[in-house]
């Protein structure tokens, strides 16, 4: 708390210098050392200005702090006379009643959340007695209570990190506030004098009100940090795709070297991330400088979309020794950020803010060179600067994976052993066998492909042929890796329910769903019959040329297009058989959202359909497919042609020759895929 | 990782949120306690070389957030793991019930070849607070240990450092031999080797 004296020369510091929020928010970002408003004047007033009441002249925020302050008054009524102990009703109504409205109940589940929130807000910042004193600790506890039992918070409840947000708030407003006398709030009502203003906001009365206003303005965009996603479902959490965008898309523009290092490594981007942004870097930097970093980012970007390169200007700060560093030391680094010693941490927002105007690697190396005196070596500037991926990987969409080829699926003998192998393994095995044989012939591709200097960002407009044909080849692998997919999954369940029959003892049932299991599995053009899916499966007669096979609907929606196929055993007369191909849905297998993302197109252009890489001249890529050799390789080009070109005659035309012509992916794409190998 | 290095453990720590899990790892790899921990975000790493049985081995220890429940992390996070190490606070009847629900759904995300036989230990861990304020008996928790296939049991206590040394020791003992169960059966399965092969045959099935 400051006296009233020093308050005054502080707010005077602010109003008297600088006329407007803008110049304010220069002031900021020029770091004036001394000067600066959030040191020499008031860091609570300014970050109020920013986030909360972008009105300049308080007389016009003051009204609206006094609605703030009475709105969490109510709520503290609201939510917290229950467990401090006020009334609980009724007296004759039973406790035990498990009864939504008994306010016992609530009573209960009050206690719990407290008893969560008091065991972080306990152990929050150790190192700083302020936050040891029990009143402080009350009043850190109500706000994250208040918040989380109203209409703010309520969808999220308490979250791990929430208290370490609110706690910085608290600090700052309650080192900003003065001990108003009582007898001052009769005079509140006619408003007309600085010195009365400067009063009523600091007004250490209200401190955990005035908090509680600041961090429900930083949480509306914090919010979805914290998100845990679809319910029972791992990995889709929003943080975890906003990681994968900082490596994949915005580190990877700026510093491709550096992002597909930490992806060969398997680094996780989401490991350390998680934590830099849930706490808005709280852990990272010591504490007077993190209040520097909150000041620049507030004052640049109250949405706080910033965050994102603030991590990406980090990692670029200690990209030589990530470059040199293997696993242990390059999550080391990550997960103890190694302050940096002769620059304040408020330059990452600097930098972050030159990023989002130059995201480019020419921006990258501008900010690496600014630090380290030293410019990435030639060999990675000369190769093709990656793109920033503005597309997702479809194929990774909903489970990560790793690209590790050594714990793969291997045909196997019997169905017992199929059971066995395939029932733990069938999705993500297979998956994994998808995006080597991808992966594989992307980078062959690119290996072919001789460095040229380009744009940083190639727009699908001025790149070279060669790109063209590179983003085409790119596109299709990717669409290949969706269909598989659904395959995959379209096997599991017929073998779920193989498994199903089984154990109701219908062997013979379930014996048909395991043995063409197998025999999808063993022989990849194999069309799965999904009829299968069925719980009661209609009879074939086993050895006739199952027409099943063929006539079934084939994997994915009606609207699917088809494809011409040979099977291995037609190779031989040189009959092309038009057969079915699995392809997903549009867009069904680009789960993951980056709804966080503010790239608009962003999303749209990765909803795309996409026929199969099988479907086009470029089948070739999947290489180590017999049956795709067969028909990639052992064809001749006009055969080629000629079966694509009954395959659209073959039923309703639904193979989009445009497809491949607009389906445009940044080459990003290929860099990525490189980098675990 | 180059199989000419030496052996890298991933061993992950799981448990509700206070149960010990950074106090544990802390005293282990750095032999410090200290009273106020903060809560863990996301997820934590330390690394440690062990001598298990004369062969020099690096534990890659992951301490994770109670509160996380696998939502963030990833699958790609558990993935790869050679052994999984369960705590609770034995002060802490409902951080002892939670046990089961951490095992299984490790299991889903790690997804290891052999869930029956993927190396599991449980830690009860603040055996130094008072005997008055202990909810679970060793003899419960040895029963539950029993009955999910005879995983190791310790008591421990972070703070004073009892059996700590003990616990991590069966820790990396397990975790390498589930580690070499996995490269041995990893070796067999390479699927680009397999699908060389067949690629002169031309045919698939």
């Amino acid at each position: 708390m400051l006296s009233l004296n020093d308050a005054r020369l502080r707010w005077n510091q602010i109003f008297d210098n600088f006329s407007s929020a803008s110049s304010l928010k220069q002031a900021i970002s020029e770091q004036l050392g001394a000067e600066d408003p959030c040191v020499a004047g008031l860091r609570s007033v300014c970050w109020k200005l920013f986030i909360l009441y972008p009105s300049y002249t308080p007389q016009l925020w003051v009204p609206e702090l006094r609605v703030h302050r009475s709105t969490y008054e109510a709520l503290c009524t609201e939510h917290l006379t229950l467990i401090r102990g006020g009334t609980l009703g009724a007296p004759d109504i039973d406790p035990l009643a498990e009864d939504e409205g008994n306010p016992w109940e609530q009573y209960r589940l009050d206690v719990e959340l407290r008893a969560e929130i008091m065991q972080d807000v306990e152990r929050c910042m150790p190192d700083i007695e302020f936050f040891r004193q029990p009143t402080i600790q009350t009043k850190l506890c109500d706000l994250l209570m208040v918040y989380c039992k109203s209409a703010d918070g309520k969808s999220l409840g308490y979250r791990q990190g929430l208290h370490e947000l609110a706690a910085v708030l608290l600090w700052v407003v309650w080192n900003d506030a003065v001990e108003v006398k009582p007898p001052e709030e009769e005079k509140l009502e006619t408003l007309d004098e600085k010195e009365d203003l400067m009063e009523v906001v600091l007004d250490g009365r209200f401190v955990e009100n005035d908090t509680w206003a600041l961090f429900c303005a930083v949480m509306k965009h914090a919010k979805e940090w914290y998100d845990a996603g679809p319910e029972g479902q791992s990995g889709c959490a929003p943080i975890v795709a906003k990681s994968k965008y900082i490596h994949e898309a915005l580190l990877m523009a700026t510093d491709p070297e550096l992002a597909m290092h930490l992806k060969a490594l398997d680094v996780l981007p989401q490991v350390f991330l998680i934590r830099w942004i849930r706490l808005l870097f709280s852990r990272e930097f010591p504490f007077e400088d993190l209040l520097k970093v909150w000041d620049a980012l507030f004052a640049e970007d109250t949405d706080l979309h910033l965050v994102d390169l603030v991590c990406v200007a980090m990692l670029l700060r200690i990209r030589w020794q990530l470059l040199e560093a293997d696993y242990s030391t390059a999550l080391t680094l990550v997960l103890r950020y190694p302050s940096p010693l002769d620059t304040p941490p408020a330059t990452f927002v600097e930098d972050a803010i030159y990023l989002r105007d130059n995201l480019s690697s020419e921006g990258g190396n501008v900010i690496i060179q600014k630090y380290s005196k030293r410019t990435p070596s030639v060999a990675s500037s000369n190769s093709r600067p990656t793109p920033p991926s503005r597309r997702r990987f479809a194929g990774r969409s909903t489970q990560q994976r790793t690209l590790s080829p050594s714990k793969s699926w291997t045909p196997a003998s019997g169905i017992e052993s199929i059971v066995q192998d395939v029932a733990k393994n069938v999705l993500s095995q297979s998956q994994r066998w998808g995006v080597n044989r991808a992966v594989r012939g992307a980078v062959e591709v690119r290996r072919s492909l001789a460095p040229s200097p380009g744009p940083p960002i190639p727009h699908p407009k001025n790149i070279s042929s060669e790109e063209q044909e590179l983003v085409k080849q790119n596109a299709k692998l990717i669409k290949r890796i969706a269909a598989d997919e659904e395959r995959q999954r379209t096997l599991a369940r017929i073998l779920e329910l193989g498994m199903q029959a089984v154990e109701n003892g219908n062997h013979a049932e379930g014996t048909r769903r395991l043995s063409h299991v197998k025999e999808c599995l063993l022989d990849l053009t194999k069309v799965v019959n999904r009829s299968l899916l069925q719980q009661h499966v209609p009879v074939s007669l086993p050895g006739s040329p199952s027409p099943p096979l063929l006539s079934s609907p084939p994997i994915g929606t009606d609207d699917q297009g088809i494809s011409a196929t040979r099977t291995p055993n037609n190779a031989a007369s040189g009959r092309p058989v038009i057969k079915k191909v699995a392809i997903s849905p549009p867009g069904s297998f680009v789960k993951a959202s980056f709804k966080n993302n503010s790239d608009p197109d962003f999303l749209s252009r990765t909803e795309r359909p996409r026929t199969t890489l099988a479907q086009s001249s470029f089948a070739w890529m999947l290489g180590d497919d017999p049956a795709e050799k067969i028909k990639s390789s052992f064809v001749p080009k006009d055969k080629q042609g000629k079966r694509t070109g009954e395959a659209a005659k073959g039923k309703d035309g639904s193979m989009k020759a445009n497809d491949i012509e607009d389906d445009v992916v940044d080459l990003g794409e290929l860099g990525k895929m490189k980098g675990p190998l | 990782m180059p199989a000419i290095k030496k052996p890298m453990l991933k061993v992950i720590i799981l448990g509700d949120s206070g149960v010990g899990k950074t106090s544990l790892m802390n005293q282990y790899v750095n032999k410090k306690f200290s009273a106020s921990y903060k809560a863990t975000i996301g997820a934590d790493f330390l690394t440690k070389e062990v001598l298990v049985d004369d062969r020099l081995v690096t534990m890659q220890l992951w301490d994770t957030a109670g509160q996380e429940r696998f939502q963030s992390l990833g699958v790609a996070f558990y993935r790869g793991a050679d052994c999984c190490v369960l705590v609770y606070d034995v002060n802490n009847a409902k951080s002892f019930d939670t046990l089961d629900s951490w095992r299984d759904e490790f299991l889903i995300q790690a997804s290891p070849r052999d869930p029956d036989s993927f190396p599991f230990v449980v830690l009860g861990n603040k055996i130094d607070v008072e005997e008055g304020k202990r909810q679970i008996s060793q003899k419960r928790a040895m029963t539950f240990c029993q009955a999910k296939g005879g995983i190791p049991y310790f008591e421990t206590s972070a703070k004073e450092a009892i059996n700590v040394e003990q616990a991590f020791e069966v820790i990396a003992r397990n975790a390498l031999a589930q580690e070499e169960s996995e490269e041995f059966s990893g070796d067999f399965q390479d699927p680009i080797n397999i699908h060389l092969e067949n690629e002169s045959s031309g045919c698939g099935c």
